[in-house]
């Protein structure tokens, strides 16, 4: 047999009780605590949404600047700056400082 | 505020964000460049280029300015602006030939075109030649040791080539 888990088992007793009960009647009262509880839970599971969602966009945010900045970091000859080929500019150094083999910056 | 306009919002910030992580290192780079670069950087014939933190050896790293001339009249100007002195026919024949004759010495830091300030060593900046590629490097140094450590590299793998 099948027992209602409790978010079930508040949702019959509340709809029993606000079929049957008045208002001042015990099962009135049950009414509006389990209608006060319900409420509660919606708040709850409507704040761990937000706040998914706020993780997610943070995440995201931060793989949109940190992203670009590592792949920028990680390129060849990143420290030079000109308007024609970095990696002849680069060997000409080499070459002028100590006719060595150039090596990646 | 809706979960399609979070999202919508949310993306359109991480656009701004990542065009903007990838322009201003750029621009910031573009800044940091030498005076000799922004000066060479218009003349179509010379190619200029910026390095920054150009390893010399395991401990030392200085900024390096690279002019490469790509016609006669590129090399024309730089060997006008500094001073660099025409090879008597016998060198220069051998430079034809494609062997090349590397120079290095030092320059004024206030203007890379005169001599070296022989009062105060730290005043100067070191300049290689090749006559071969017509490309000069300028080295941004700061103390008697960096001057030191490029100067003599380069003598130190010459003889070691040798």
């Amino acid at each position: 047999m099948n027992l209602p888990n409790d978010k079930e088992l508040a949702r019959l007793l509340y709809a029993g009780a606000a079929r049957r009960g008045a208002e001042g009647s015990p099962d009135g009262r049950l009414a509006r605590v389990l209608e006060a509880d319900n409420r509660r839970w919606a708040q709850r599971r409507a704040h761990a949404a937000w706040r998914r969602r706020t993780t997610a966009a943070a995440l995201l945010l931060a793989l949109s600047v940190g992203l670009p900045a590592v792949l920028r970091l990680a390129a060849p000859y990143c420290n030079v700056v000109t308007h024609a080929d970095p990696r002849e500019a680069y060997n000409a150094v080499c070459y002028l400082l100590e006719n060595q083999n150039p090596t990646v910056a | 505020m809706s979960r399609r306009t979070f999202w919508i919002l949310v993306v359109a910030l991480c656009l701004v964000a990542a065009g903007l992580s990838l322009w201003l290192p750029r621009e910031a780079a573009a800044r940091r460049v030498s005076d000799l670069y922004r000066r060479y950087e218009p003349n179509p014939h010379l190619s200029v280029a910026f390095i920054e933190g150009f390893k010399v050896n395991d401990t030392l790293a200085v900024d390096v300015t690279t002019v490469t001339a790509l016609d006669d009249e590129g090399w024309d100007t730089l060997r006008a602006d500094f001073r660099i002195p025409e090879l008597p026919p016998l060198f220069q024949q051998q430079i034809e030939e494609g062997k090349d004759m590397l120079s290095l010495r030092f320059v004024s830091k206030t203007d890379p075109s005169h001599t070296m300030d022989s009062v105060d060593m730290l005043n100067n900046n070191v300049i290689a030649i090749s006559r071969l590629k017509r490309t000069i490097c300028i080295f941004y140094t700061s103390t008697i040791a960096e001057q030191q450590s490029v100067y003599f590299n380069q003598l130190e793998k010459n003889i070691t080539n040798k």
